[in-house]
């Protein structure tokens, strides 16, 4: 059960939100009128394709038992390239506008968001859900094991609630619509999607109609928490050789923006891995 | 229902090239012209291929070993390529009902309207499958999609009569006005193309986009830029776009075993120089 933390009273939030000192209590002891504890889920995408491919390669195909399967990935697919690159690019994941494995995101989403729905409302503090990393997928990486649509151990993974790098085929508007499948409204404190774009696929006119018009029919499907980026791959890695040529160069990493050169090759890194 | 069926070998989605907004266009597989430039080679022959891209291919031989086909000639059944650990196989063309084409377009009505964007058929020749052309055109219409056919205009008029009810916009490629030289260049003459898009001009209602290839030491000498505009002063078009040659399809020209001609790289000027004739 949640309770509230006295210990803690986070003065200048309970000085900004209101009723908070016509109550006479901070933030944390409930002071104002709506306080929300909101847990993030990340990785969902690469939950999502893990179970796809599972139940593809073993279920549909069986082209390898269960058994065999975990064997494999606990092994971090030592031995087992061709399998992996199979399994990797003969199916269609999380991000493609594909039905099949849409549904599972909006079941892992609505189950969530139900299970966090009977902590809510016990206590004056919400506790609701949301989806994020928020460049988490960082520090995630060194612990993450080999998933089963074809990652090894330790590489960098799903951004929010974007496809996993490298899994998406059909471009911006099919990533959205993946998104878009799940009822978004369950998850109040946000469910943030990247979308990137190489430069050259939009230098002209009529890409700023098309990128609008993404941007409205992203809304009209009931997305709510969108960033757009546009960056090439080549250009963000020559800029991690070459700092000193691009000291201006912003880039988008989740809400908000930072000066490539200024970030940790790390932080660098999962940038690239994101541009292509 | 209907059992037409067109070979298609691509349906690429968010296109922001093919006309206006976002788009989803449709290459047909089959053309009858052979532009030496041709950045679909994929496009040409109308059967379907297998394509095999020799720098992926580490020449590990389990395609080989997993083929049961004794009989020489390629069945497409795909078990090579599933087999393939480095992506290297692809079956390019799959036959598609008018139905599923459909499914595939309608899937983006929202972005369409929220962009004034469409559908687009392209190819190869999309108008060499006139009556799956023609099907699919009235689906649109019917479901309010904005409908563009990208075409080369080398077919008898009364293919351009049968869609011209359904059609939008017309992409329409000038590669040269000089009949010599078009010859030269795709393998056929322009007299049907020049004359479609004129009975184009004069009596349809679709609206009309010009698009020229500038391919260097094929259409960049002898004025042949200037003799396209002046051609031109007699059609109604929306406006003009020119496609800069390049050689980004030389790696599927090795997959299919085709020769690629190399022309020579474009000076990036040559465009904007050209952009003022028209």
């Amino acid at each position: 059960m949640i309770t509230f933390k006295a210990n803690n009273p986070c003065t200048a939030v309970s000085l900004f939100e209101q009723s908070c000192i016509e109550k006479g209590l901070s933030y944390k002891e409930g002071g104002t009128v709506y306080n929300v504890i909101s847990p993030h889920i990340g990785g969902l995408p690469d939950a999502v394709n893990s179970l796809y491919a599972i139940k593809k390669a073993v279920f549909e195909d069986k082209i390898i038992s269960f058994t065999d399967f975990m064997r494999i990935l606990k092994n971090n697919w030592e031995n087992e390239e061709a399998l992996r690159k199979r399994i990797l690019s003969n199916y269609t994941y999380f991000g493609n506008d594909c039905d099949e494995v849409d549904e599972i995101a909006v079941k892992i989403l609505n189950d969530f968001s139900d299970m966090c729905k009977t902590y809510d409302e016990k206590t004056p503090i919400r506790f609701v859900s949301g989806v994020s990393t928020f460049g988490r997928q960082i520090e995630w990486a060194p612990s993450r094991i080999a998933t089963p649509f074809g990652r090894k151990q330790g590489e960098i993974l799903s951004g929010n609630l974007s496809p996993t790098p490298g899994t998406d085929h059909n471009g911006a508007a099919a990533i959205i619509k993946s998104y878009c499948k799940a009822d978004l409204k369950k998850q109040y404190t946000g469910a943030a999607l990247d979308i990137g774009f190489v430069p050259s696929s939009i230098d002209n006119d009529n890409a700023i109609t098309a990128i609008a018009g993404l941007i409205k029919g992203f809304v009209l499907l009931g997305g709510h928490f969108m960033q757009i980026d546009t960056v090439d791959k080549a250009t963000l890695t020559e800029a991690q050789k070459h700092p000193e040529n691009y000291q201006n160069l912003s880039v988008r990493v989740s809400g908000w923006n930072a000066r490539f050169v200024t970030m940790s090759k790390e932080w660098q890194d999962m940038i690239i891995e994101r541009a292509k | 229902m209907n059992k037409i069926k067109a070979t298609i070998f691509e349906i690429q989605r968010n296109s922001y090239v093919d006309g206006p907004g976002i788009r989803t266009t449709i290459f047909f597989k089959g053309c009858n012209l052979k532009c030496k430039w041709c950045h679909n080679p994929e496009s040409q022959v109308f059967s379907r291929q297998m394509m095999h891209y020799k720098t992926k291919c580490t020449g590990c031989g389990q395609c080989r070993q997993i083929c049961q086909n004794t009989s020489g000639s390629c069945v497409f059944c795909g078990q090579c390529i599933i087999q393939c650990p480095n992506e290297a196989r692809q079956i390019c063309g799959k036959e598609y009902t008018v139905q599923e084409v459909f499914e595939q377009i309608i899937k983006d009505k929202i972005f369409y309207e929220a962009s004034g964007g469409g559908v687009t058929f392209s190819g190869g020749e999309c108008m060499l499958q006139a009556d799956f052309l023609e099907e699919i055109l009235k689906m649109c219409k019917e479901a309010g999609i904005h409908t563009a056919v990208d075409t080369a205009g080398n077919v008898p008029w009364e293919s351009f009569e049968k869609i011209l009810p359904y059609t939008d916009m017309f992409l329409y490629d000038i590669k040269a006005v000089s009949e010599n030289l078009h010859i030269e260049g795709t393998s056929v003459s322009n007299k049907t193309i020049l004359s479609n898009l004129k009975q184009l001009s004069d009596n349809g209602k679709a609206e009309i986009v010009i698009r020229i290839p500038i391919i260097p030491d094929f259409n960049t000498h002898t004025g042949e830029i200037r003799k396209i505009a002046d051609f031109l002063q007699g059609i109604r078009y929306k406006n003009i776009e020119l496609l800069p040659y390049h050689k980004m399809g030389q790696y599927k020209y090795e997959a299919l075993n085709m020769h690629f001609n190399n022309y020579p790289d474009l000076d990036k000027g040559i465009i904007e120089s050209y952009k003022k004739i028209f």
